[in-house]
């Protein structure tokens, strides 16, 4: 799939979108949707329930097809899905009848066959996500978190490019959400992961991604590049520049909270 | 405490107990109203005859005939069951196609059937089989094609994502998916099969002990007729038992609500 040389791939985006519409019958998703995905960006969407944000990340991985416009990978056309790119879904999604190492070599049973350096792959996966002694449990034996912890193992087992996560931290607590943003996070910048998370919680996509994406009427409304002095660690979200990030895509959103559609709302001067 | 210890043999222990209490009332009852071995033999009289033909030899013919034609109506009609079921499933526009003679040939009395089978398939153990794996691929097949449609969307939908064929799916997904209630299936079917083979055999055979409990009433031996219903059961049970611990042991990975 990849035609182009090194040097080019990296002027080149990744994932490239053009012009792409998607709709559900009458109802409108995407709408001319124009986005380039360079490598080794953590990338955040954010947006109301039912805005497109999982619509997008299918048609990112090739499970579904825009009605119109193009997606292109490494320089060409997206259309099946590839091992290059890997999912995260909401629910973690394991087959509950095998053990946690199997449900990391899935992906690797189905594509290629198993091998013994897929074994140890998914067992230095595993250990990354400190999960080895885990490895022959079955599924319902271990945690939520932990369930959520073999998903991602899942996905990069097979050494994709690219990474897209659906809400997958949503149904955890907030303990949990915040160990798993972390390890991410870490995940991304070790194995050089382009990474596309959506989520609707603005904090969360303060503090994990390089740049926030509003979708909003089935384009980007307003996209946000995140800076930080410092690493990212829980206490950055005490952050005066954190809260400043939060206001403007709580504004972005369209929000009634934030501070200036608050005011404006309570005086009647929405439409102003 | 001390008595909880003990609990599967304390367990083992009430079950034997009940059954030797019924056995002793039958006795207890025969003996009192002084019934006669005609209408009711005593489990003695049960016990005697099934010394007797086990010495003689003559009831394992018939236990042997049984058994095989259980054997072979099972696997037949459970396997044929299972493959239509996985069929359908796959192929589920031809579901209404096919389900309403499916649902047709199991709502016609079966003992209609036998003479039916006799004349196509003779007088034997053929009809007896057919009869027998007509009545257990029902309930395979309704077990897997309710397996094969209640298949978690996700779950398809990652299948997808991972590129893998149908037949992957189908062996990965959809049948692992749905082991506990096709083993379910299995194990309803072994119960009607005992009864569709001893039923086929009042009818179309002259060994089996479906064919005993016949010859039983011709000639008014009570005891053949107990004899024969008691090994029945028995056999009956020890295989579904059988199937029991397969069953747990084939779905030891899977969750369970206890």
């Amino acid at each position: 799939m990849n035609n182009l040389p090194p040097d080019e791939m990296m002027t080149q985006p990744l994932l490239f979108l053009q012009g792409v519409s998607f709709s559900y019958g009458e109802k409108s998703i995407l709408d001319g949707l124009n986005w380039s995905l360079m490598q080794g960006g953590f990338e955040c969407i954010i947006g109301r329930s039912g805005c497109g944000k999982s619509t997008l990340l299918q048609l990112l991985c090739g499970l579904t097809h825009p009605q119109n416009g193009k997606i292109s990978f490494k320089g060409s056309a997206l259309t099946k899905p590839t091992k290059d790119i890997s999912y995260v879904f909401q629910k973690p999604n394991l087959l509950e009848w095998l053990s946690v190492i199997d449900n990391v070599l899935l992906p690797m049973k189905l594509r290629e066959g198993l091998t013994q350096r897929g074994k140890s792959q998914a067992m230095n996966i595993l250990a990354l996500l400190g999960l080895s002694a885990h490895a022959n449990k079955p599924i319902w034996q271990i945690s939520g978190g932990e369930q959520s912890r073999v998903a991602i193992a899942r996905a990069l087992v097979s050494s994709p490019k690219v990474l897209l996560l659906d809400e997958p931290f949503a149904s955890l607590d907030a303990i949990t959400r915040e160990e798993l943003q972390g390890e991410l996070r870490n995940l991304h910048d070790q194995l050089g992961l382009t990474t596309v998370f959506v989520t609707h919680d603005i904090h969360e996509a303060i503090y994990l991604g390089d740049r926030v994406h509003v979708l909003r009427d089935g384009h980007f409304a307003h996209t946000q590049d995140i800076d930080f002095l410092t690493s990212r660690k829980p206490s950055l979200k005490d952050d005066a520049h954190f809260a400043n990030y939060s206001h403007i895509l709580r504004t972005s959103l369209g929000s009634k909270l934030s501070k200036n559609a608050g005011a404006k709302d309570f005086l009647g001067l929405s439409h102003v | 405490m001390g008595f909880h210890m003990f609990n599967p043999l304390y367990k083992l222990f009430s079950k034997v107990f009940f059954l030797v209490l019924i056995v002793f009332l039958w006795e207890l009852i025969c003996k009192t109203w002084h019934f006669s071995s005609l209408i009711l033999p005593t489990p003695l009289e049960v016990y005697s005859f099934l010394l007797q033909t086990h010495q003689s030899g003559m009831i394992h013919r018939h236990i042997a005939q049984t058994l095989f034609e259980v054997i072979c109506g099972l696997f037949l009609g459970g396997g044929i069951g299972f493959f239509l079921g996985v069929f359908l499933g796959e192929f589920p526009k031809l579901k209404s196609l096919i389900m309403p003679y499916v649902v047709a040939s199991q709502v016609v009395p079966k003992l209609a059937l036998t003479p039916l089978f006799i004349l196509w398939f003779g007088f034997g153990t053929l009809p007896v089989v057919v009869m027998t794996a007509l009545i257990c691929f029902f309930p395979l097949l309704e077990n897997t094609l309710t397996a094969m449609e209640h298949v978690d969307a996700l779950k398809l939908q990652l299948f997808r994502m991972l590129g893998a064929s149908a037949f992957q799916t189908l062996v990965w997904l959809k049948i692992p998916n749905g082991a506990p209630l096709i083993l379910a299936g299995v194990r309803v079917a072994l119960v009607l099969s005992w009864v569709g083979a001893v039923v086929a055999e009042f009818m179309g055979s002259s060994v089996g002990l479906g064919a005993l409990i016949v010859a039983g009433q011709g000639s008014m031996n009570t005891a053949m007729i107990f004899a024969s219903l008691i090994l029945i059961t028995c056999m009956g049970w020890s295989m579904y038992a059988m199937v029991l611990v397969i069953e747990r042991h084939a779905l030891r990975s899977y969750p369970r609500g206890d």
